[in-house]
């Protein structure tokens, strides 16, 4: 490929052409009944679902109570995944620890945990917060653990010979700015998995975006589900572009 | 360096650091040692070369100086003590090793930052150092933005802003251009005149040694050991190329090399300047 074909603008125009190319073959499809509208509704018809979803506020509460729990949730398993990634990293003793435990956990999906979560937090904001950090907790987790490992032993070095050394130093300066960009990026895969998480968490009867779509999709109604699947998709985009933007803010030298 | 303490200032002890009948070994590797019985006082206020063939243990007893590795046998005692201002000893290292996520400055504050509370002291000790390494200019670039050289230097600046009683150097000038390398030999050879810092300097070139060092220890064997210690009586300020030619030159250059030709297990050391060396002659 030509240095001009791949630039970047001309790499985003391409992307935006197919997208809109997409939803106006969806649109004739169903325009023309190419397809019945219950297998696949027209991308209007969203839109009109849309409209009464705003205006009779559902759509925005629904939204507000999803990123609520979501925000609870993704902050408290990152916060944890990193913390224990660290820590496996530092001390051999915590890692063979919790090791095997972690092993046995790890492949377990967000939604197996929905009756615990239930049991031990009630049906609330809770348990839903909770489902969501089972799912982001290990994306953090690995990324931070395998990060902090690969840090240069040589830079290690270079703390204890110019005075930097000791244990929390040698964390803060040399461990997780070295660790940084691995960490950022389970941080970032975490925040995508906190939303697909979300509809686990609102299989609950907690309210939000998912919940909606659940419901609707009890009804078959594919208008109201193609609604928040794009809502869904939407806030996505949102949290991943400003995760995107603090990586650049946080790590300046990579680039 | 300007804000060091002049030699004249302290009570100093003859010997600085003692090192007497040392083993060293890589970790895990006790029974195999890279350096035996090595005994060395480097005296208070010397320039110190230690050169010898690659793989043959230098880096490693600068670190066992350093105290980055303790000695299988032996002991290496520090008689010194450090300046009030500055740390005991400082390490070049022989890969620039600068952190990328910290701009030269503050890759040169990094040594500072355990026994400099002031920020702006800081600041201004890593400007001065930097100076002295000749980039100042480039104070705010990442490391990456620097070439290989460049580097070096500020890992030169980075030991040098430490102020140290000891300055220990792993081959810092080897990355470098001819005419970098010698502004700095003269760079260094200027600091440890007027700064009376003690300087141990690891080198593959017998040039650079003798123009440098007051005297030259040579390492070789397997496990190695101290080979020679050859005092370099040319006096100071030595010129440069002139002493090539000169009699007494030539033959500390000779008796260095000899331990080269008869050893020489991994490649024979270089001339200065990319010359093919004379070896020998
Ligand atoms: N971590 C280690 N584990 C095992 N062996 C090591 C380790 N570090 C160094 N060695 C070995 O110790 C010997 C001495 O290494 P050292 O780096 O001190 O050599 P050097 O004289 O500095 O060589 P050069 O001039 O190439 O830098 C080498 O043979 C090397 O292979
Ligand atoms: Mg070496």
């Amino acid at each position: 490929m030509s240095v001009a074909a791949s630039s970047p603008v001309r790499l985003g125009a391409v992307s935006v052409a197919s997208a809109v190319g997409f939803l106006l073959l969806l649109e004739i499809v169903a325009r023309f009944h190419l397809m019945p509208a219950t297998l696949l509704p027209a991308p209007s018809s969203v839109a009109l679902a849309f409209e009464s979803e705003f205006q009779s506020g559902r759509w925005l509460a629904n939204v507000l109570a999803s990123l609520s729990h979501y925000a609870v949730g993704v902050a408290i398993g990152t916060l944890l995944g990193i913390g224990f990634g660290l820590a496996t990293a530092q001390w051999p003793l915590f890692n063979a620890l919790t090791e095997g435990i972690a092993r046995l956990l790890r492949p377990i999906s967000p939604i197996a945990w929905l009756p615990f979560a239930i049991i031990w937090f009630g049906i609330g904001e809770a348990a839903a917060a909770f489902i969501i950090a089972t799912g982001v907790f290990w994306l953090n987790y690995i990324a931070t653990q395998s990060a902090a490992r690969a840090v240069d032993t040589d830079k290690i070095e270079l703390a204890h010979a110019f005075g930097q050394g000791a244990f929390f130093t040698r964390i803060r300066k040399i461990v997780l700015p070295g660790a940084a960009p691995g960490i950022l990026s389970g941080v970032r895969a975490g925040v995508s998995m906190g939303w697909i998480a979300v509809l686990a968490a609102e299989m609950l009867g907690v309210a939000g975006v998912g919940q909606r779509l659940l419901e609707a999709s009890g009804v078959l109604a594919t208008d109201l589900v193609v609604l928040y699947m794009a809502t869904i998709a939407a806030l996505y985009c949102v949290t991943d572009t400003a995760l995107e933007w603090l990586t650049r803010r946080l790590l300046p030298w990579t680039h | 360096m300007d804000a060091l303490v002049s030699r004249a200032d302290v009570e100093r002890p003859d010997v600085l650091v003692r090192i007497s009948d040392v083993a060293l070994s890589a970790p895990g590797q006790v029974d195999r040692p890279i350096l035996e019985n090595v005994s060395l006082d480097i005296r208070t206020g010397e320039f110190l070369a230690i050169v010898g063939p690659s793989g043959i243990g230098k880096s490693t007893l600068l670190r066992a100086i350093s105290g980055l590795v303790a000695p299988s046998r032996g002991t290496i005692s520090a008689v010194g003590r450090p300046r009030a201002s500055g740390k005991f000893a400082a390490l070049v290292f022989q890969d620039a090793r600068l952190l990328p996520w910290r701009r030269v400055r503050g890759n040169v504050e990094f040594g500072l930052e355990g026994i400099v509370p002031s920020r702006s002291v800081r600041r201004d000790r890593a400007r001065n150092a930097l100076r002295l390494v000749g980039l100042e200019a480039l104070e705010n670039r990442w490391p990456h933005q620097l070439s290989g050289g460049q580097q070096q230097r500020v890992s030169i600046a980075r030991a040098l802003a430490l102020e140290p009683e000891l300055l220990l150097m792993d081959e810092p000038f080897s990355a470098l251009d001819i005419a970098t390398r010698r502004t700095l030999q003269d760079e260094i050879s200027g600091i440890w005149r007027t700064a009376g810092a003690t300087v141990v300097l690891v080198t593959h070139d017998l040039d650079e040694a003798i123009h440098l060092a007051d005297r030259v220890v040579v390492l070789g064997g397997s496990p190695a050991t101290i080979k020679d210690i050859v005092e370099v009586p040319i006096a100071r300020p030595r010129s440069r190329p002139k002493p090539v030619a000169s009699e007494p030159y030539a033959a500390l250059k000779g008796r260095l090399a000899q331990h080269f030709n008869s050893a020489a297990p991994s490649g024979a050391p270089q001339g200065t300047d990319n010359e093919p060396a004379p070896i020998g002659n």
